[in-house]
C-alpha cells in the first residue's frame, strides 16, 4: 500500500517518533481504517526514547479546575491555558482509551494514576500491527521535514540498518519525537546509566528548519540527579527525594522542598543546591540513613522494580550516603501549537514533549505523561482530520533528497582534516554546562553562542567508521549536526529572555516581569539566519495576581 | 597486575564478512559495572565500529539489551561483570533476526 518507485513511500499521515505520544497518535489517526499511516521510530517501539524510562505517574485530578490551577500556577502563568484546559478536561477519556486498549491503569491516591511506558508501548504496538493500513518502519531516523507554500509535504528518511536513504511523501505529520536535553549536557535524567536514549531535539530542529516557530525554548528544567558511577543518572522516586541534603560541613540545605511547586524537581531547590556547589560546599550528599523508616510496598509493581533495582546496585539511599549533582530533565518550551496542536506549517501537528505552551516555566512531576496521552490522541485525530479534507499533491522530491543524501554521506567520507565526534560533543557539553545552566547572564550567553557556532563550523569534519549497517557513529553524527542547532536555540531564547521565571534565571534580570515579559519568546528560521519574536500568551482563565 | 575484563565479542557484518568472528577487547576498571555499560565503554573508546543496541530503560524491562552473556541469555543492563573476568557476548539469535555484531530485531518486532 505505501509503495511506488522505492525512492519514495506515501501515505495519509506519518507519525515520526515510537514513543508514547507517537503510538497513541498513530493509533487514532488509523482507528478507522481510512487512512494509510506510516510510523517511524528511530529504535524498536517500547525499546528506545523516553517513554520506557519513566515512572509512570500520571495526574488525573478529580476536578480539571484544580489540575489546571496547579500548573498555571507552576508554571508562573506562561501555560497556554487553552491548551492545559483540554488536557485537564480530557485526561479521563484519555485514560478510558488506554483501558480499552488494555494498557493497565492503577488508579493511585490523591488525583493520580500509574501508567508504564513499556507496557503501554507494548500493548501499542502489537495492535498497531495487526491494522492493514499501518506500517511500523523501526531502526528507520528522519533527518528533514519538507514544507512547501506553507504546508509540510513529507520528510526524508534514513533506514539504519540498509544506510538507504528515501522520502516519505505526506499529507499531514505528527511530530512526536520527545525531549532534547539529553544530549546538550554532560549530566542528564535522559541517559540512564550514561547511556543514551537519542533524546537529542532532532525532531525540534528539523521542525524549526522546515520553518515552523518554536516557543520558550530557555525553558530547560534541571534536577538533581545521583553521581556515583554505579547509578548514574538513575531517577529515584520522589519519595527518595524527601532529603536531608547536606553539604560538605553537614549543613542541610533544604528543610522543606514541598513548600516548592514540585518539590524537589523545583526551581528554587534545584537553584540552592547550585549555590552551595558553586560557593565550594559540595559534595551535596543525600543522608537517609538511620530514619529507621517502615517498609511499605509500592502500589505499582514498577516503583518495587526500580527500589530493587537500586538496592541492588548498592546506592538505596537508605543505607548509603549518595553525593548529588545537577543535569537536564525536560524541555518546556518547544513547538508553538495551537489547541489542535497544529504549528505554524499547515499540517504538521506536535504531541508531547516536543510541544511547547504546555507547562510554562515549570514542569509538575506526573504531568508529562499526561502531555503525552492526552495529546498523542489529539494530534492524531487532529492529523488524520487534516488529511481527510485535503487531497494529495503531486511533488518532485528530488533536490531535497539529492542535498540529505550529500549531508548524510559526507560523514563517511574519508576527511583530510578529520575531527572526533566525542571531541565536539565534550566541547558542547562545556559550553552548556558553564553558560546555559541553572543561572545565565548576559555576556555567559552570548559566548555560550559564539562558541556553538564555533563548533557548527567543525561538524563536517566528522569522520565515521565506513560502513552502512547500524553504525552508531554515524547515527551521532548525524543527531550531532541538528542538535547543535537546539543548543543554539536554547542560548539565544535565554539571552532574549530579560528577567527571570521558572527555571530560567537571569543574574543580570533577576526579577519577574509580567509587565513586558508574561509573553512567549518565539524562534523561528528564516532567511537561513535564526529569528526572535515574541507571541501573547493564552490567559483566558486565570491573571496572575498583580 | 591491573584490574581488567576480558570481553570477548562476536562479530558479523553480513554486509562484509564472510562469516562471522570475534574481537577481543582487554579493558581496565576499577570495579564492577553492568555489561551494557562496558560494552557501551568499548564501542566509544575502542571500537567504533561495534554494534550494539545502545539503550537503557534504566528499569531492565524493556529487553533491548537481551544478549548472551556468557552462554545465557540476559539483560545486559543490569548483568555486573567484575574486573578479573572473561565475559562473553554473543547476540540474542543468530543466523535468525540478526542484523550485525549485537543487534538482532525481536521476532515479536518483526
Amino acid at each position: 500500500m505505501h509503495n511506488n518507485n522505492g525512492d519514495v513511500k506515501e501515505c495519509d499521515v506519518l507519525v515520526i517518533g515510537g514513543g508514547g505520544s507517537g503510538a497513541l497518535a498513530c493509533l487514532e489517526a488509523s482507528k478507522d481504517g481510512e487512512l494509510n499511516v506510516i510510523l517511524v521510530s528511530q529504535g524498536p517501539i517500547s525499546r528506545s526514547g523516553l517513554t520506557p524510562t519513566g515512572n509512570g505517574g500520571t495526574a488525573v485530578s478529580d476536578s480539571p479546575e484544580d489540575l489546571f490551577t496547579m500548573m498555571v500556577k507552576a508554571g508562573n502563568y506562561l501555560n497556554d491555558q487553552n491548551i492545559v484546559w483540554l488536557m485537564s478536561n480530557e485526561v479521563h477519556n484519555s485514560l478510558k482509551k488506554l483501558r480499552d486498549l488494555g494498557v493497565p491503569v492503577k488508579n493511585l491516591a490523591a488525583g493520580s494514576a500509574c501508567v508504564h511506558g513499556v507496557e503501554t508501548l507494548a500493548i501499542a504496538r502489537k495492535e498497531l500491527s495487526r491494522r492493514p493500513n499501518v506500517a511500523l518502519f523501526e531502526d528507520v531516523m528522519i533527518t528533514r521535514l519538507i514544507q512547501k507554500d506553507g504546508a509540510i509535504r513529507g520528510a526524508v528518511a534514513w533506514n539504519l540498518i540498509s544506510g538507504k536513504v528515501f522520502i516519505i511523501q505526506t499529507k499531514a505529520i505528527v511530530l512526536a519525537t520527545g525531549g532534547m536535553t539529553g544530549e546538550l549536557y554532560s549530566l542528564s535524567s535522559n541517559n540512564p546509566f550514561g547511556v543514551s536514549t537519542d533524546a537529542a531535539g532532532t525532531g525540534h530542529v528539523m521542525a524549526y528548519l522546515a520553518g515552523a516557530d518554536l516557543i520558550d525554548m530557555e525553558m530547560i528544567a534541571f534536577v538533581p540527579l545521583p553521581l556515583n558511577a554505579k547509578c548514574k543518572n538513575i531517577r529515584f522516586f520522589p519519595e527518595f527525594w524527601q532529603g536531608p541534603y547536606m553539604n560538605r560541613t553537614g549543613k542541610i540545605i533544604e528543610g522543606d522542598v514541598n513548600q516548592y511547586w514540585g518539590g524537589s524537581y523545583s526551581y528554587q531547590f534545584v537553584q540552592k543546591i547550585f549555590k552551595e556547589l558553586d560557593r565550594g560546599n559540595g559534595p551535596i550528599i543525600v543522608d537517609r540513613r538511620g530514619k529507621n523508616e517502615k517498609y511499605s510496598k509500592f502500589p505499582i509493581p514498577v516503583w518495587e522494580r526500580r527500589r530493587n533495582l537500586i538496592k541492588k546496585l548498592g546506592i538505596d539511599p537508605v543505607e548509603n550516603k549518595i553525593e548529588i549533582g545537577i543535569g537536564s530533565h525536560f524541555c518546556m518550551g518547544g513547538i508553538y501549537v495551537d489547541e489542535k496542536m497544529e504549528s505554524t506549517i499547515k499540517g504538521l501537528f506536535a504531541a508531547g514533549e516536543v510541544m511547547g505552551g504546555v507547562h510554562g516555566g515549570l514542569r509538575l512531576p506526573g504531568k508529562s505523561f499526561t502531555q503525552m496521552i492526552v495529546f498523542g490522541f489529539e494530534a492524531g485525530r487532529n492529523a488524520a482530520s487534516y488529511a481527510m479534507m485535503h487531497n494529495k499533491i503531486s511533488d518532485s522530491f528530488s533536490e531535497e533528497i539529492t542535498q540529505e543524501k550529500e549531508k548524510i554521506y559526507n560523514y563517511v567520507k574519508k576527511k583530510k582534516n578529520p575531527i572526533s565526534l566525542s571531541e565536539l560533543k565534550k566541547k558542547l557539553h562545556g559550553v552548556m554546562d558553564r553558560d546555559v545552566f541553572v543561572f545565565r547572564d548576559k555576556n555567559g550567553l552570548e559566548s555560550a553562542i559564539q562558541e556553538i557556532r564555533e563548533i557548527k563550523k567543525d561538524i563536517y569534519r566528522i569522520n565515521v567508521p565506513t560502513f552502512m549497517r547500524f553504525n552508531l557513529d554515524w547515527i551521532r553524527a548525524m543527531e550531532f549536526s541538528l542538535m547543535i542547532e537546539g543548543a543554539e536555540i536554547i542560548a539565544s531564547s535565554a539571552l532574549f529572555r530579560e528577567e527571570s521565571r521558572g527555571f530560567h534565571y537571569r543574574n543580570d534580570f533577576p526579577k519577574k516581569d509580567d509587565k513586558n515579559w508574561l509573553i512567549h519568546t518565539v524562534t523561528r528560521f528564516r532567511e537561513e539566519r535564526l529569528e526572535h519574536d515574541t507571541a501573547p500568551v493564552v490567559l483566558s482563565r486565570m491573571k496572575p495576581e498583580v | 597486575m591491573g584490574k581488567h575484563i576480558n570481553a570477548k565479542v562476536f562479530r558479523y557484518d553480513p554486509d562484509k564478512d564472510k562469516e562471522p568472528y570475534y574481537s577481543i577487547y582487554r579493558v581496565e576498571v576499577d570495579e564492577e559495572l553492568s555489561a551494557l555499560m562496558l560494552l557501551d565503554r568499548i564501542q566509544k573508546n575502542f571500537d567504533e565500529t561495534l554494534s550494539l543496541r545502545s539503550y537503557s530503560c534504566g528499569l531492565q524491562m524493556c529487553k533491548s539489551c537481551i544478549m548472551k552473556i556468557n552462554n545465557k541469555k540476559k539483560f545486559a543492563c543490569l548483568t555486573m561483570v567484575k574486573p578479573g573476568e572473561d565475559v562473553l557476548f554473543e547476540p540474542a539469535s543468530y543466523p535468525e533476526y540478526h542484523v550485525k555484531d549485537l543487534v538482532t530485531i525481536d521476532p515479536e518486532n518483526e
